[in-house]
Formats: C-alpha cells, sequence, structure tokens
C-alpha cells in the first residue's frame, strides 16, 4: 500500500473514527441525558404521587372530621353509649353520609368494634372491626391505606379514623376513598408515562390486579418480576419491559410500594416511561451519525486525499526522482517546494544525487578504468593465448626458412594453418568483445516467454547428458497462464542460454537444472536453478560485473550479456545462492514495457 | 234531697250495679284445668318425678300478677302428682313453661329437657271472655261527627243518617244531601235565665225518634219530623248519666249536683257533687268511677265507700264498653285548664288500680264535653281547636290491635 | 334514597298538619283513592298464582271477590257470602247457605253452581256440589279448617267469563286494566253489603319506593307502601302510617338444582342466618324474627325456635361437606329490603365459608337460574293450620290439613321446614303510608287492606 494511501487511510480512518467517537459520545450523552430525565421525571411523578396522596389523606380526613363534628355524630355517640344501645335507626346512616361528603367508604363503628353501618358493605352492621380498638389516638392519626373488604371483593382505600366522644362513650367514624384507576387518572403525567396499581398481596402474580388509568393492563404478566420483587422486599424497584419485537416499545417500568398503617403490604404502584423516545432517538442519533459519518469520511477522504497528496508529492517526487536515478538517471533532482522536513528531504536527494552521480562518475570512471584494466587484462589474457602459438609458430617459420627450407612448405602450410587458427581466434576474441559492446536494442514483439524456454532447453539438452559429464536433470515449470510480454526474442534466448550454459557449468558432477516461470502482478518471472556449486554472497555482488567471472575459462561477459538484455528490458535480474547447495537466477520482466527512454549501460 | 243517712241507704241499692269486690282477683279455677292437662302433659314425658326444676316465663298479654297464679296452679297439679320440684342447679330435668298467646287465646308451652334434648308439650286455652283479658294492645280510636265554629255541646247521630248539634243558642239538624251535610233544620233553645258559664248540655235520641236536649235548668224536647222541633221548658229534672241511672245537674252550675237515681224507681242516692261519672253496671261487678267538684278521680264501691282516688285526671269521665282488655275502659281527659290542648286516656281499672291502656289521644284543644254514647261502646267527645277555634266533636271508642 | 323517602314522608305529614279541620266529618261519599304499589301483577284471577302467592294478589282479590267466610281480628270466621254454615261431627260434610241477591259485576245474578264451580277450581281435592241452593263441601279427610281456608283469597269467587276475562261480587268492579301497570276499578253500586265510599280506586304498579314517597307528598298518592324498616322513622317524622301485625314471611326457597341437592348444605345456610340481627336492624325492630313458618301471634310457639345464628353446628356441618359450590341468591331488584336480606345472608354464609353470590332479577323475566332466592309469603290467613296448609300445598308438597291441635301444628311445621327447602327468615308487617284525606283506614290484624270502609277528606283534594 502506498505511504498516500497509508496517509489517506489512517486521515480516514480517523475521520472515522472520530465520527464514530463523537456519535457514539452523543448518544451515549443523549441517552444518559434521556435517561436522567427521566429518572426525574419518574421522581417527580412519585413526588406528585405522594403529594397528591397526602393531600387526598388530607381531604379525607378533612371530611372524616366534618361527619365527626356534627351535632348528629355526637348524640349518635351518646345514644350508643348507652347500657343497651340501639344500633337499628342508625344501619343506613353511613350511605348516606358517605354520599353527602363525598367518600367511597365509611363505617360507624360502636365502642366495641362493632359496625353500626357500613356505607360499602351495608349487610355487615354488628360485624367487629377489631384493627380499630387498638390503643391509638385516632384524632391525631393522618389518613392511611388500608384494604377494604368489599362484597364482591377487596378495595385498596385511602382512610382516615376520628373519635366521637359523648361522655365515656365513643363512637368511631371510619371514612376513606377508593384508590383505583380514577385515582390514577387525576395524575397529570407527561406524555408518554403512565401509572398503574397492582392490588392484590397474594403470592402469586395475578394479572386482573394490575390496572392502570384506562382499565386492565394489557399483557400485564411482562411485569410479574418487578411487582414480585417490589413485592418481597418492600422497596422500590425497576425494570424494563418490552412490549413487543420493536425495541420502541420498551418502558422503563419503576415501583414503590404501598404500605399500610402498620407497614404491612397493600399493593404496588408502578410508574411506566415509554422508551420510545430515547430508541428512537437513539436510532435518530445513529442516522444521524452514520450521515454525518458518510459525509465525514467523504470529507475525510477528498480532504485527506487532497492533505496526503500534499504530504506525499514530495515523496512521490522523491519516489520518481529515486526511480530515475534507480534507472538510471543519476541526475534526477526533486524540486525544493517547501522549508520544512520533505524541503530538507528533497534537498538531501538532491545532494545525494549529486554526490552519487559523482560518485559514479568517479565510480564510472574508475569502474571504466578497472573494466579498461580488466579488459586489458583479459584482453592480454584472451589474446596472450593465441599471440604465443603465433610468435612460436612465426619463429617455425623463421626457423624452418632457416634451417629447413625444404620443409619450410611444409613447415609453412603447418605453420600458416595454425597462424590461420590462432588468427580466427583472435578474431573470435575480438569479435566477442565487440558483440559485447555493439549489444543490440531490443527489437520488442510479443514474446512467449515458455517457449523461449523451452527452446533453449532443447537446444541444450544434449550438454545435459554429454559425455565425460555426470548428468544432469533438467525441470521444467512452465506457468501455462504465462502472459505474453513485448521482449526481443533474440536477446531473450540469448540470456537464457547464457544462465542455463553457466548452471551447466556449475554442475560438473551432475545435477539438477530447474526452469520455472510464473507471473505475478504484471510481472513475469523466470527462474533458473541449479543444485550445483553455488556462489558466495561476494561472488554475487560481482557476478554481473563484466569479464567477472568464476570459471576458469570465459570471457566473463555470460551473466554481464544477461543483465544488459534485462535492463534492456526494463527488468530485474537477481540471484539467489549458497556455496554447495546451488544458485537461483531470475529475470523479472514486466509484461508491458514502460514507454520511457531506456537507460543502458554505456557503450563500451 | 235526701239526707246523709238515706243517702247511705240509698246506696246500698246500688248494690245491684256493684261486681264483686274489686280487690278480689278471678278465682284461681279458671287455671285449672289446663293446669293439670299441662301437668299430664309434662309427667309423661318427664323420665322421673324426682329432680324436676320448673321455670315460669310470660310472652303474652296475661298480666303479671295472673302469671303468678298460673305457676301456682301448675306446681299445684304437679305436686299432687307426686313430682317433687326443685331448684334449677339441683334439678336432673328442666322444665320450661312459657306461657305464650296465639289467635286461638293463650297458648301454654312447656319445654321438658334432659340429657341436652327437649321435648314440647302444649296446651291451648280457650279465648278468654273480653273482661278476663288483659289490656291487649288498645287503641283510641276518634271518628270526626262534626265541626263548627260556634261552641257545641253535644252531638248525635240520629240514627237514620242524620246528625243533631246540641249549641249553646239551638239544635240543628243535618242530612247528607248531594253527597253533602246540609242543615235540615234548626230550633233555636229558649230560656229565661243566663246560661252557666261553661255551659254544658246534653242530647238523648228517645226510642220513638224524638229528642231530648238536657240544659242546666232546661230541658227540650223536640222531634225531628217532619222538621226539627223544639219545645224548652225550664225543668231539674234528672240527666241520664248511665243506662238506668239519672243524675241530677245544677240550674246555675257545670256540675252534677250529686244526687242520682234510678231511672225506673224512686231509690235515689247522693254521690257529692261532681263533674262526671263513669259507671260500669254490667256483669257481676258495679261500680263507679266519679269526677267530683272537689277534685280528682276517686272509685267508689257498691257499698259507696271510696276505694281509690286517682290523680291527674281531668274533670270528664266516660265509661266505655269494648272488645280489648277486660271489656271496658274509662275515658279520662288530662287534668289542665282550657287554654292547653287536652288528651284522653283509657284506663282499666285492675285490683283497684287504674292502668292506663293504650296510648293518649290527643287533642288540638281542651275537651269541653264528653258524653257516653247510647249504646255505651263509644263516648262523644268535643273539644275546642285552639288553632282554628272551632269546636270539634269525635266518637271515642277503643279499637283492639297493633 | 331511604333518607329522603323519610323526608318525602315527613313534608306529607307537614301537609297534613297545615291543612284546615274540615267542616263536615261523616264519612263522605265519593272521590277516587289513588294507590301506589311496587307489584307487577299480570293476572286479576286470585285462582291463577304463582308458587307463592303475593300480597298484592291477596289485596286486588279482596276489592273484586268476595269468600264465603272472612275471618275477623281473632281469627274467627265471619258470614260473608255464606250467611251460615254446618259440618257433621268429622267436618268431612259442610253445608253453606249463601246470601240471597248477590249480583255479579256484569250484573248477573251469582247463582250457586257458580260457587261450586270456583271453589272446586281451586280446590281439586274437596267435592264441591249443590244441595238446593246451599253449596256442600266434602273431603274424604277432615277439613276442620275449612272456614279458615274458605277465608283466604285464593277462595274468592270467582267466575270465568266464556271470554276468558273473571268477574267477581266485590264491593269494586273492574274499569279499566292493564296488566302490571294499572287497575282502576269502580264501587258497585250494586253491593250487597253496601256500596263503598269510595267512587273509584286507582292503582298504579310497579312504582319504586322513593316514586311511591313522591307520589304520597305530591299528592299524587293516597296510599302507598311503606317498607317495614322505614315504619319507625316514618312514624317519627309524623307519617301517618298503618301497621299490621306480622304477616309476610320473608325466606330462602332452595330450588332443585344439584348446586343445592345436599340437604346437609341447606341447613348450614339455616343455621347461620342471624335472624335477630336481620329483625332487630335491617328491620328497625318491626315485625319479628322467624325460624318458623308462622309468626308467634298466630302460632304461639314460634319462640321455641331459636332466631340467632348457630355458627358452630353449620361449621361443624359445612366442614362435613367438604367443598362446596358457590351458589347464586336472586331477589327482586325492585324490593330493596329484599336485597339487604340477601346480602347479610351472604355475608352470614362466608363466616361458615360458603359462597354466596347475591343478584338482582326481574320477577316478571325471572329465569330459574338462582339456586335459591329471597321470597316473600303473605300469610295466607289469620289461622295457623289455614296457612301451614297453603305452605304445604305451595312447597310442592301433598296439602296436610293439619288439625288446631298446637301440638299438631307444631310438629306439621317442623316437617315441612325438616328438609330446609324453605327457610324462614323474619316475618315483617305490612305497613302503610296515608294521606292526609284517607279516612276510616283499617289495617287486618293479618295485613291487607278493607277498601270498602275507606273514604276521603273532600277538604284535602289537592
Amino acid at each position: 500500500m502506498s505511504y498516500r494511501a497509508k496517509l489517506l487511510a489512517l486521515f480516514t480512518a480517523t475521520v472515522v473514527l472520530v465520527t464514530a467517537l463523537v456519535a457514539g459520545l452523543a448518544s451515549t450523552s443523549m441517552r444518559r441525558s434521556f435517561e436522567r430525565l427521566e429518572e426525574q421525571r419518574t421522581a417527580e411523578l412519585l413526588s406528585q404521587f405522594r403529594r397528591e396522596f397526602s393531600r387526598r389523606g388530607d381531604e379525607v380526613t378533612r371530611r372524616v372530621q366534618a361527619i365527626a363534628a356534627r351535632d348528629a355524630s355526637i348524640r349518635m355517640a351518646a345514644d350508643l353509649g348507652r347500657s343497651s344501645p340501639d344500633y337499628a335507626p342508625y344501619v343506613n346512616e353511613a350511605g348516606s353520609l358517605a354520599a353527602a361528603h363525598q367518600l367511597d367508604f365509611l363505617e360507624l363503628i360502636a365502642h366495641d368494634g362493632a359496625i353500626v353501618s357500613s356505607a360499602q358493605w351495608p349487610a355487615r352492621f354488628g360485624y367487629k372491626e377489631e384493627w380499630i380498638t387498638a390503643p391509638v389516638d385516632w384524632n391525631e392519626q393522618s389518613a392511611f391505606l388500608k384494604r377494604e373488604n368489599l362484597a364482591d371483593g377487596t378495595a385498596l382505600a385511602l382512610v382516615a379514623v376520628r373519635e366521637v366522644r359523648a361522655g365515656d362513650s365513643v363512637l368511631y367514624i371510619a371514612g376513606g376513598e377508593r384508590l383505583d384507576r380514577s385515582f390514577l387518572a387525576t395524575l397529570s403525567l407527561p406524555s408518554g408515562m403512565r401509572a398503574m396499581l397492582y392490588l392484590n398481596n397474594e403470592p402469586a402474580f395475578s394479572p386482573q390486579a394490575l390496572t392502570d388509568a384506562s382499565g386492565p393492563v394489557a399483557h400485564a404478566e411482562k411485569l410479574a418480576p418487578v411487582v414480585q420483587q417490589i413485592q418481597q422486599q418492600g422497596e422500590q424497584g425497576s425494570q424494563i419491559v418490552w412490549w413487543s419485537e420493536n425495541p420502541a416499545s420498551a418502558e422503563a417500568i419503576h415501583g414503590i410500594p404501598l404500605k399500610g398503617r402498620e407497614g404491612e403490604p397493600l399493593g404496588v404502584l408502578l410508574v411506566g416511561s415509554s422508551r420510545r423516545d430515547v430508541v428512537e432517538m437513539e436510532k435518530h442519533i445513529r442516522v444521524v451519525a452514520m450521515l454525518v459519518g458518510a459525509a465525514g469520511v467523504l470529507l475525510g477522504l477528498l480532504l485527506s486525499g487532497w492533505a496526503a497528496t500534499r504530504a506525499t508529492r514530495p515523496v512521490e517526487q522523491l519516489a520518481d526522482a529515486a526511480r530515475e536515478v534507480a534507472a538510471g538517471n543519476w541526475w534526477a533532482q526533486v524540486p525544493i517546494t517547501s522549508d520544512d522536513e520533505f524541503g530538507e528531504l528533497a534537498s538531501a536527494f538532491n545532494l545525494m544525487t549529486r554526490e552519487l552521480s559523482d560518485q559514479r562518475e568517479r565510480l564510472v570512471q574508475a569502474e571504466r578504468v578497472a573494466a579498461w584494466r580488466e579488459l586489458a587484462r583479459r584482453l592480454a589474457h584472451e589474446l596472450k593465448n593465441p599471440l604465443f602459438p603465433l610468435q612460436i609458430t612465426v619463429e617455425n617459420l623463421l626457423r624452418a626458412r632457416e634451417q629447413n627450407p625444404a620443409q619450410f612448405e611444409e613447415v609453412f602450410r603447418e605453420s600458416a594453418s595454425t597462424l590461420l587458427a590462432e588468427i580466427a581466434n583472435l578474431r573470435g576474441i575480438v569479435q566477442r568483445f565487440s558483440d559485447f559492446a555493439r549489444m543490440p536494442a531490443p527489437e520488442l514483439q510479443p514474446v512467449r516467454l515458455n517457449e523461449v524456454a523451452e527452446h533453449v532447453l532443447k537446444l541444450l539438452e544434449p550438454q545435459f547428458t554429454a559425455a565425460g559429464r555426470a548428468p544432469i536433470t533438467a525441470k521444467v515449470e512452465l506457468d501455462p497462464e504465462l502472459p505474453v510480454i513485448q521482449a526481443d526474442p533474440e536477446l531473450i534466448n540469448r540470456a537464457l542460454q547464457n544462465l542455463v550454459l553457466n548452471a551447466i557449468d556449475a554442475m560438473p558432477s551432475g545435477g539438477s537444472l530447474a526452469l520455472r516461470t510464473s507471473h505475478r502482478d504484471g510481472v513475469v518471472t523466470l527462474a533458473v536453478s541449479d543444485t550445483g556449486t553455488g556462489l558466495t554472497r561476494e561472488e554475487c555482488e560481482r557476478l554481473f560485473t563484466p569479464y567477472y567471472t568464476t570459471k576458469r575459462h570465459g570471457t566473463g561477459l555470460g551473466l554481464a550479456i544477461v543483465q544488459s538484455v534485462v535492463s534492456d528490458h526494463h527488468g530485474k535480474i537477481t540471484v539467489e545462492s549458497e556455496p554447495g547447495r546451488g544458485s537461483t537466477f531470475r529475470i523479472e520482466l514486466p509484461v508491458q514495457i514502460p514507454q520511457t527512454g531506456t537507460a543502458r549501460g554505456a557503450n563500451v | 234531697m235526701p239526707s246523709r243517712s238515706q243517702r247511705g241507704f240509698l246506696l246500698l241499692p246500688l248494690a245491684i250495679f256493684v261486681a264483686l269486690a274489686l280487690t278480689t282477683p278471678a278465682a284461681a279455677q279458671e287455671w285449672d284445668a289446663p293446669a293439670r292437662e299441662l301437668a299430664e302433659k309434662i309427667i309423661a314425658r318427664a323420665q322421673s318425678r324426682t329432680g324436676l326444676s320448673l321455670t315460669v316465663k310470660n310472652i303474652s298479654s296475661l298480666p303479671q300478677s295472673r302469671v303468678a297464679e298460673v305457676q301456682r296452679a301448675l306446681e299445684s297439679e304437679l305436686r299432687r302428682r307426686g313430682v317433687s320440684l326443685v331448684a334449677p342447679e339441683q334439678a336432673m330435668e328442666q322444665v320450661r313453661v312459657t306461657l305464650s298467646e296465639n289467635t286461638s287465646g293463650y297458648l301454654w308451652v312447656a319445654e321438658i329437657g334432659h340429657d341436652g334434648s327437649w321435648e314440647v308439650v302444649m296446651v291451648q286455652m280457650p279465648l278468654l271472655a273480653p273482661a278476663e283479658r288483659a289490656p291487649a294492645a288498645l287503641v283510641l280510636r276518634r271518628t270526626p261527627l262534626w265541626s263548627q265554629p260556634e261552641p257545641m255541646l253535644d252531638v248525635v247521630s240520629t240514627g237514620d243518617g242524620g246528625l243533631l248539634v246540641l249549641g249553646r243558642d239551638s239544635v240543628s239538624l243535618y242530612r247528607v244531601q248531594e253527597r253533602k251535610w246540609q242543615l235540615a233544620g234548626a230550633a233555636p233553645l229558649t230560656h229565661s235565665r243566663p246560661w252557666p258559664r261553661d255551659l254544658r248540655g246534653r242530647l238523648v235520641i228517645q226510642a220513638d225518634g224524638s229528642f231530648r236536649a238536657y240544659l242546666p235548668g232546661q230541658q227540650c224536647p223536640g222531634t225531628m219530623q217532619p222538621q226539627l222541633n223544639l219545645a224548652c221548658r225550664e225543668s231539674d229534672d234528672p240527666w241520664p248519666l248511665a243506662p238506668e241511672v239519672n243524675a241530677f245537674f245544677s240550674s246555675r252550675r257545670n256540675f252534677f249536683t250529686g244526687a242520682v237515681k234510678l231511672a225506673r224507681s224512686s231509690e235515689a242516692g247522693d254521690l257529692g257533687p261532681f263533674y262526671s261519672a263513669a259507671m260500669f253496671p254490667q256483669g257481676e261487678r258495679g261500680f263507679w268511677i266519679v269526677a267530683f267538684t272537689s277534685g280528682g278521680a276517686k272509685l267508689i264501691n257498691a257499698q259507696g265507700q271510696v276505694v281509690t282516688a286517682f290523680h291527674g285526671w281531668g274533670s270528664d269521665l266516660a265509661g266505655i264498653a269494648s272488645d280489648c282488655g277486660r271489656g271496658w275502659q274509662v275515658l279520662a281527659t288530662r287534668s289542665a285548664d282550657g287554654t292547653l290542648p287536652d288528651s284522653l286516656s283509657a284506663y282499666e281499672i285492675v285490683n283497684r288500680d287504674a292502668v292506663e291502656a293504650g296510648s293518649p289521644l290527643e287533642f288540638a284543644g281542651p275537651i269541653t264535653a264528653m258524653w257516653s254514647a247510647a249504646d255505651g261502646r263509644s263516648a262523644t267527645v268535643v273539644s275546642r281547636n285552639l288553632r282554628t277555634g272551632n269546636y270539634e266533636a269525635f266518637s271515642v271508642s277503643a279499637v283492639c290491635g297493633s | 334514597m331511604r333518607r329522603s323517602a323519610y323526608l318525602l314522608f315527613a313534608a306529607a305529614s307537614l301537609l297534613l298538619a297545615l291543612c284546615p279541620a274540615a267542616a263536615a266529618t261523616r264519612p263522605r261519599y265519593g272521590g277516587t283513592l289513588r294507590v301506589a304499589l311496587s307489584a307487577s301483577p299480570t293476572s286479576l284471577d286470585p285462582v291463577q298464582q304463582s308458587v307463592f302467592p303475593t300480597s298484592t294478589q291477596e289485596q286486588l282479590a279482596t276489592l273484586m271477590f268476595d269468600r264465603l267466610v272472612e275471618l275477623d281480628q281473632q281469627g274467627m270466621p265471619r258470614p260473608n257470602l255464606a250467611i251460615s254454615w254446618q259440618h257433621d261431627s268429622d267436618s268431612r260434610r259442610w253445608l253453606f247457605h249463601l246470601q240471597s241477591g248477590v249480583l255479579l259485576h256484569n250484573g248477573s245474578p251469582l247463582r250457586p253452581h257458580l260457587v261450586v264451580m270456583s271453589l272446586s277450581a281451586s280446590n281439586p281435592n274437596w267435592r264441591v256440589r249443590l244441595q238446593g241452593d246451599d253449596v256442600v263441601v266434602e273431603s274424604g279427610n277432615p277439613i276442620p279448617n275449612l272456614l279458615a281456608e274458605l277465608g283466604c283469597a285464593r277462595n274468592s269467587i270467582v267466575v270465568h267469563t266464556e271470554a276468558g276475562a273473571v268477574v267477581g261480587t266485590g264491593p269494586f268492579r273492574v274499569s279499566a286494566w292493564e296488566a302490571g301497570k294499572r287497575l282502576v276499578l269502580a264501587a258497585n253500586d250494586d253491593y250487597w253489603g253496601g256500596r263503598p265510599f269510595l267512587d273509584s280506586i286507582e292503582i298504579t304498579f310497579a312504582r319504586s319506593q322513593r316514586d311511591q314517597a313522591l307520589d304520597l307528598q305530591l299528592g299524587r298518592a293516597d296510599v302507598v307502601e311503606l317498607p317495614p324498616d322505614q315504619v319507625r322513622r316514618a312514624q317519627q317524622e309524623g307519617v301517618r302510617v298503618a301497621v299490621s301485625a306480622p304477616a309476610e314471611l320473608i325466606a330462602l326457597a332452595f330450588s332443585d338444582k344439584p348446586s343445592v341437592k345436599e340437604p346437609a348444605l341447606r341447613e348450614a345456610i339455616s343455621l347461620s342466618i342471624d335472624r335477630a340481627a336481620i329483625q332487630s336492624t335491617l328491620l328497625q325492630k318491626q315485625g319479628e324474627a322467624a325460624a318458623s313458618l308462622l309468626p308467634q301471634w298466630v302460632s304461639g310457639y314460634s319462640f321455641l325456635f331459636p332466631v340467632t345464628g348457630e355458627l358452630e353446628r353449620a361449621r361443624q356441618l359445612r366442614r362435613d361437606l367438604g367443598s362446596t359450590p358457590s351458589l347464586t341468591l336472586a331477589y327482586d331488584w325492585n324490593d330493596p329490603l329484599a336485597r339487604a336480606i340477601a346480602e347479610r345472608v351472604s355475608v352470614n354464609a362466608r363466616d361458615i365459608g360458603i359462597a354466596i353470590q347475591p343478584y338482582g332479577e326481574n320477577l316478571a323475566v325471572r329465569g330459574a337460574n338462582a339456586d335459591l332466592r329471597v321470597v316473600r309469603i303473605p300469610l295466607a290467613s289469620s289461622d295457623a293450620a289455614a296457612t301451614l296448609s297453603a305452605l304445604s300445598a305451595a312447597t310442592g308438597r301433598q296439602s296436610v290439613m293439619p288439625t288446631a291441635s298446637p301440638e299438631d301444628l307444631y310438629a306439621t311445621d317442623r316437617a315441612l321446614r325438616s328438609d330446609f327447602r324453605l327457610v324462614p327468615i323474619t316475618y315483617v308487617p305490612q305497613a302503610w303510608a296515608l294521606a292526609a284525606r284517607v279516612r276510616n283506614w283499617v289495617t287486618p290484624r293479618q295485613g291487607g287492606w278493607r277498601l270498602a270502609d275507606v273514604w276521603l277528606e273532600e277538604g284535602d283534594k289537592p
């Protein structure tokens, strides 16, 4: 991945991360805010319930007090305080009193707890209400919750009790209001909130006992866990309930226990707060975040692309220059467009290339000198060999003419033939040097490298099993999908032959020769591997130097020619070797040769 | 006026009207038969004749004094049959007798209990004569007769649907015509002397359909057919006080002089001045309750002796017969003056005591006249309505029931 | 509602107090007596009754029909259509001499054979026949209480016309009849016992207690029913009240449903009822708590039966039964007293672990769904034997004719109650609230009315 792409990815990732982080933080913050708001609303609603409860209690107390303060009540108390009181005249009093004072429940109870009159259950006259005879100053008690038994069940009531005393006699007035869904309807609830009452103290949850302001709650069994928890622990509890598959159907349920005067559990008040808003808000936040994120990413891409481009342009320029340098343009310079690190880097690069150029010049000079020297040495060496026979021959001729003119003709003919052979040898040597100096430019055409490889192998196959040599096995692994490349088939052929010949030469004791072709990413690779003597590292470094050879014989131009051909084809040749294990020469050639000028090696 | 010695002598014949001494309650013989029957039934159910306890409870209208009689009779019958009665805490068997009552009369119910179970036997006593029945729930029923602004002294039904009204100045006859009471005739009362203050008078329908108005010093016989006709004359003839008994009325006052005489004989007596009297000649009992001018009402026996004095009674008395209680009651006004509303109470004389029967009948004003009706089963009562000023005449009788 | 009813009645009494005293005070002829009742009778035929005849049906019968005898306050038979009678020594054969000159409302004379037909229809067990102009009633069993039986409303002499109407000889005849709604009776000018004082009687049915009180206050009615629990207060408020002796039995009648087939269950419910509390509180001490089928004033022995609950025994019976079903108890929804009693019975039963759910039903469309119901049975007669006989017939038993012996009556009473199919709760009096203009109102001891003797004060007309 290019630096630009990395930068782009980094910037984009940063933008996305930041956007996601912001969106997440915003979402979390919103949710927490909403939950805090919901908690506040719930607490407010519970507080409102408590206030309303207190207000209702005061109102009930006031009404009961009004009943107790009537003269008729005092007369009733006096009347019922006689030794054999007659309750009958008052059996229907409670009903009319309750209606007149707007109470749902009212009982007039004698000193011994016997019900004189009951508005809510008239038939219970005479039965005892033991709880009211407890040693309590009822006139000091405020209203409290109580479970009222009715003919058709039970109900929760807010009850106040007052005593009416006439002499030693006491009459209890117990009145109250029903706490049911009509009470819930009086609570002013914010939108999305509702209040519910659960009025059942049995261990088993009863869905019918749970009502809200509009009646029985649907699917009430889902609230069973929180209700039972509150009932068992006697403390507040909460739960989130999902009423359907839709997450927006969630409702946060908070409940408080409703307790009687002595702390006995009577029911549970539940406050439900719909989480639809927060769910939709979260969804909205997610959508917005995604949109913002997408926009951010897009913007980020653009910005990061621009930034990356700007950031990497100097690097690209540098890279281009480096490539130019690699391609041979040692004088490549990078424009210095800033004073920052990139500018310094460009400056350094330019200095480097200048130095490299100079050094290259010097190296070239030196190499040229060395090459001249080497060439001279090699030439001297190469020439020396045929020159000595020439000299001997000429000396022989001279001697022969001098010493043996009769045999001079024969000697002349032998010597002339020897001279011609050695001269041809010299000519050959000179021709090779000349050929090397005049390596032709490649004539590009579509070439199937596999065919070239097969041709070379076939050509050189006899040498694998030549007499006087240990056999060499050839292994061919050619990629059948190898693309066609633009190359000079002759040059490629020559280069491949050189490599194969080198491999044969490297396996005097026989071995295995492998020829492989492959391609990847627009580059075809031709690998020639042997299992010969291998090369040291130093040898690998000098391997492609012209006239460098590890062989006792040879011009040392083979690999140089190979390298020259490879270079002319804009390819690359590498070697991997290990002494004693063999070597692998890889030629990498582009499928498409770029349309730039080719830096070639200097003509020698 | 007969002398005092003659009065005492003359009072003796009154013994024909005297019942057996009020102080002598009805003999226990009447309980003997039912007590005997009940005792036999009890013994037939009891497991033994020793160790029995007897308790008697009364929930009937029998007076408490009679309950003791019943209990004595029952105990006597049981002992006569060899039963030894012990206290309840020592008893092996308990006998609970309840004196109850139903429409057929008294019902004596005996529960014999042993070992936690009870057997029941009963004896029904037939309905007693009305005199024997204790005051049941008696109600004085008042039936309006007439009302007018002018004072009325007496009002009687003529027997043929008409109404005769005795006022201070006239006697009026009313009949129903066209479904309304219409004055059918009026005749003035002529008198030479002024009427006494607190004028009293009485109307009596004779057997032949004529009538006579009795006024202080005046008597006015009259006829109604063909039209109302009255002929008043001065007279000190006695007024009818009770069936077969007349009494002389003071010509200048508002009371009877005290002299009384039998209607069909010359026998007479003297009770002393009185305003009104109630006499009950039926049966074996006879006594007077007299509201004397000296104040109060007294019960006089056949011997002329004051047996009991009743306090708090007004001056107007009337005796009526009824189907309730003992069958006769005396109506008495309340002791009050003429500025206050009056009330009428019914009493029965039980063991010389006047026992109030039923609730008093309240009137809207003072009662100005009260006379027993001819049939003795009701009294005509005239009162003055203090609010309207009208004089209202009622027929008051005693009815039984709730 | 009841408190306001009291006030309405009190207002009516004030009206009375404000009226000036009348000038004329003898019985006045004329006028229309307006009566408001809560019942809704659908038939005027006293013989065509439901299982338990209502007091309204019997009261209506006294207006339009006569009986051979009438019972006075002491329960003694008095001549009516029969002027005299004889019977043999064992009371199996009775001979009645009939009043002559009695006319039916349609003007035709009441022939003795019509009397025979009427009595035969209402008493299939008797053999009723003519003997000259006299009527003979014979039975295989002695009928010592025949006179009391003949004094019952169901033995009114009723003549059925070919058109299906009923005709009587009573002091009033039908002038207009809308079943269940309204009945107008006109005075029978030719009534053998003397034309009634009233010209007519207008009876409005199906009036609630509250409406009746309003009618009285507003002068739209002269006679209205007064619930027994309101008698005491009405009297205290000065309302003109007429009250009979305890004359109507309020009882629980159990159905034949399997849920209540167990006698022990019925007995347990009976024992759980606190009758004394019902009588003292719900009825404001009116009437009497009933543990027997007859009131104390009729039987004389009713005190023998405890009226307070026997909770322990009831609980034991309940325990022995094991599980018991939840029962339904029906009451007339127009009858607040029946409702209050039903609710109290339910509360009492709850004490012993039996669940009873009371509910109101429209008697006119009553279904047969309730396990038990509150019924009101008017006293058939002030004669104990006749009443027990009528009750036994009404409860589906073979009609018994107990002797007049109190022990026999006591045994019959116990026998009729032994299966606890009919559980007495209380006897209530019949009470009326009267307008000021109503005169000569007499309430017989056993309830009912004697409207033939009533007259109206002209000056009190609204």
